[in-house]
């Protein structure tokens, strides 16, 4: 391998790229409903049954608790939805109508819910932050 | 000895121009196949692949040629030594990847190929920086005390490009013959889901008899459309956290944890194993998904609600 290849394949790899996003590939996927919430949460963390959803507005993210304590933490990354599974209730922080959920997980980050500040305040006290 | 090409090179091209056209079909059956920021860090993780694979391949030839010393019988260049070999370091691929899913010193470095959540052409590529830090050449060495190591080198490289073309949705399934020989999309999907039914499953590389010998066979079922990626998907594009986060993972545990046993489990135990069990491996994620079906196939299987209350 010498420097000449690698350039070409890096200006390949970027032509590529390049091309994907101008052909518009991938889309930002929203979770349509507290049922598609529960099923994805299902779908992450296996054995799980959940009891209550918190959906964002805008179907951004959502947060799953579960039977026994658990919850799932549901966020899109890309065009796919990534999950984080918690065997307890996350730490979650409110400020008006929005509860942002800590992951703890620098690379993952935090993800934020808008609910409406009645909802959001009722879920704060839930996972025990009012 | 021959001078023998090296046929990933020479497939490079190849790889390119479909890419482009699983892209443009993608773009009229269904955009989300692909997504520009995952097709980047999968071909860039590739790129990275080969420059690792440059640095450390005079290693990896010198130890072949060191282990060849020791041959008990000269095979050569014979012509029936080809497929002879081909097939055989078909099945060192399949100890590889099996020990590659099962012991997490091995999985830091396949984790790799298996972070994207798509599956396309492009995750074909999706390589390997620390294969030679997880000391992966070690499952062919037995090879190299029959076949020359050109051989055995040029064997392997036309594995890695057959597997390239199994990486896609585009194509359903092969007739009933095909699929029973051979690896295809079909059984490859599988090895990348995380459904539970799907986990440690379809490790081979061109041939799916591995599988079916060894009992890790399992058939895509259309009514378990595979979800790809891994148990805990990284949620990020960063390249090089998607390279290294399985070896940040075991070195953070191994200084966590306290006792030697339980360090050195943090390294060759199946990934997800932890030393107080707070954490999935692919074993009690299917226990847990068996006890669901379980309960799903016979609804009535609690006596509390099935006896009737006088
Ligand atoms: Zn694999
Ligand atoms: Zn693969």
């Amino acid at each position: 391998m010498n420097l000449a290849v690698l350039l070409g394949s890096i200006a390949a790899v970027l032509a590529l790229a390049g091309i994907a996003w101008l052909l518009k590939l991938g889309n930002q996927p929203r979770i349509e409903s507290p049922e598609a919430a529960a099923r994805q949460a299902r779908e992450a963390h296996s054995g799980f049954r959940p009891t209550e959803v918190a959906l964002d507005g805008e179907g951004r993210a959502a947060l799953v608790l579960g039977e026994q304590g658990e919850a799932v933490l549901l966020r899109p990354h890309g065009a796919q939805i990534a999950a984080r599974v918690f065997r307890t209730p996350p730490r979650a922080t409110r400020k008006g109508s929005t509860l942002t959920i800590a992951t703890d997980e620098r690379m993952f980050g935090d993800a934020a819910l808008m609910l409406g500040e009645d909802e959001a305040a009722r879920w704060a006290a839930l996972l025990g932050r009012p | 000895m021959p001078d023998l090409p090296s046929p990933t090179e020479i497939a490079v091209p190849v790889f390119i121009l479909l890419v482009l056209i699983e892209m443009l079909v993608a773009r009229r059956v269904n955009p989300a196949r692909y997504e520009p920021m995952d097709t980047l860090t999968s071909l860039l993780l590739g790129t990275g692949s080969t420059v690792a694979g440059a640095l450390t391949g005079t290693a990896v030839f010198a130890l072949a040629l060191w282990v060849a010393q020791f041959q008990l019988v000269e095979i050569g260049y014979v012509w029936w030594a080809w497929p002879l070999c081909f097939l055989l370091d078909d099945l060192a691929y399949y100890v590889f990847h099996r020990s590659a899913h099962r012991v997490r010193w091995f999985w830091a470095s396949h984790v790799i190929h298996h972070t994207s959540q798509h599956y396309n052409l492009s995750t074909a590529l999706r390589q390997t920086w620390t294969g030679f830090i997880s000391v992966s050449f070690i499952f062919r060495l037995p090879l190299f005390l029959f076949f020359p190591p050109t051989m055995v080198f040029f064997c392997a490289g036309l594995n890695l490009v057959y597997q390239f073309w199994i990486h896609t949705e585009m194509i359903g399934r092969f007739p009933r013959w095909f699929e029973a020989v051979m690896n295809t999309p079909s059984h490859h999907r599988v090895h990348h889901a995380t459904n539970p039914r799907y986990l440690d499953k379809n490790y081979a590389g061109v041939f799916i008899i591995w599988d079916r010998m060894f009992g890790t066979f399992t058939a895509e079922l259309d009514e378990d459309r595979p979800r790809y990626g891994i148990i805990k998907n990284l949620g990020s594009f960063n390249l090089i956290w998607a390279a290294f986060h399985e070896w940040v993972g075991i070195s953070r545990d191994v200084f966590a944890v306290r006792g030697l046993r339980n360090k050195l489990n943090y390294m060759i135990r199946p990934p997800g194993w932890s030393h107080d069990g707070s954490r999935d491996t692919s074993d009690s994620i299917k226990a847990r998904w068996r006890e669901d079906e379980d309960r799903e196939s016979k609804p009535n299987a609690n006596p509390s609600e099935t006896l009737p209350t006088e």
